[in-house]
């Protein structure tokens, strides 16, 4: 028998192999993808809408915290050290 | 297809308008209704290292993208299956590695049954039957994915070359010229296993 005929033979046998497979669809699987289906594409009017608000609202809060910052004087921290050997140097270069 | 689905009474063109009005309901009883179609396709030209139920739900998702697209000018079944059958060859053509079978790859009991199918004598149980289903599917996980899903459609499933050309797209002499060149390398491919275990005997 050549090699022709022995593929033909084992083709022919697993031809015959039972295979049992459940072909239910798991628990959930369904509702999963039928969630998961509209969630992707979700272009309703109303999702249009809270889309723009929510990028409305963002962007209120990124100038409010903009301008809430830069809106106050920024205070100058100096070491009194410094001042006062500062002072020391004024009042002795003011010495006759 | 008809004898894959499960339910005789669904009523698929008041499902697919359910769906394209974004009822969730409807679009679960789409897909409980098409699983077992689904899924035999993707158990057919499933790729190794990939999970039927992974591979399930990406046609499923395509399924839904597409869904605009239907024209109904095709039953719905068919154009599943071409979505389905699509999918997979994507996912088996992403796989690079299509390693050549070697008769060493082989477990023993798949050489038993190798052995017993070959001698003319020999009773063949469901243990050599499910042993030769798979060095069969083995050798065809070598072959190009085009070339194993064609082989598989029309010889291991039973498919005329017009329900494949449905499936598909391919034109019918497109479908033959290729079928005939596959089973030339499947030839080939099985005649180098059988070369191989002759050498390391």
């Amino acid at each position: 028998m050549n090699s022709n005929q022995e593929l033909e033979r084992l083709w022919r046998a697993a031809l015959e192999a039972r295979i049992e497979h459940d072909s239910t669809a798991p628990f959930g699987f369904a509702s999963r993808i039928a969630h998961l289906a509209f969630a992707a594409g979700n272009n309703s009017p109303w999702s249009d809408f809270a889309r723009v608000y929510r990028s409305a609202v963002a962007c209120a809060v990124a100038v409010m915290v903009f301008s809430i910052y830069w809106s106050y004087p920024v205070v100058v921290h100096q070491d009194t050290a410094e001042v006062e050997v500062a002072n020391a140097v004024l009042q002795m270069t003011m010495l006759p | 297809m008809p004898g894959v689905m499960a339910e005789s009474s669904f009523d698929m063109p008041a499902c697919l308008e359910g769906v394209r009005r974004r009822d969730e309901e409807a679009a679960r009883r789409l897909v409980e209704h098409l699983y077992p179609l689904v899924i035999k396709i993707v158990r057919s030209h499933l790729p190794r290292r990939t999970a039927e139920e992974d591979l399930a739900q990406t046609v499923f998702m395509r399924i839904f993208a597409n869904l605009g697209q239907f024209r109904g000018a095709v039953p719905f079944e068919h154009w599943v299956s071409r979505i389905a059958v699509n999918a997979c060859l994507n996912q088996l053509q992403s796989e690079k590695i299509r390693p050549e079978l070697r008769h060493a790859d082989l477990q023993e009991n798949e050489v038993a049954a190798l052995e017993r199918v070959n001698a003319d004598t020999a009773e063949l149980d469901a243990v050599d039957h499910l042993a030769a289903r798979e060095i069969v599917e083995k050798l065809l996980e070598s072959l190009e994915p085009r070339d194993r899903l064609l082989l598989t459609l029309l010889h291991l499933e039973g498919r005329s070359v017009e329900e494949i050309r449905q499936i598909t797209g391919w034109n019918k002499s497109l479908i033959k010229v290729r079928a005939f060149r596959a089973r030339h390398r499947l030839k080939k491919r099985y005649a180098r296993l059988i070369g191989t275990g002759e050498k390391s005997l």
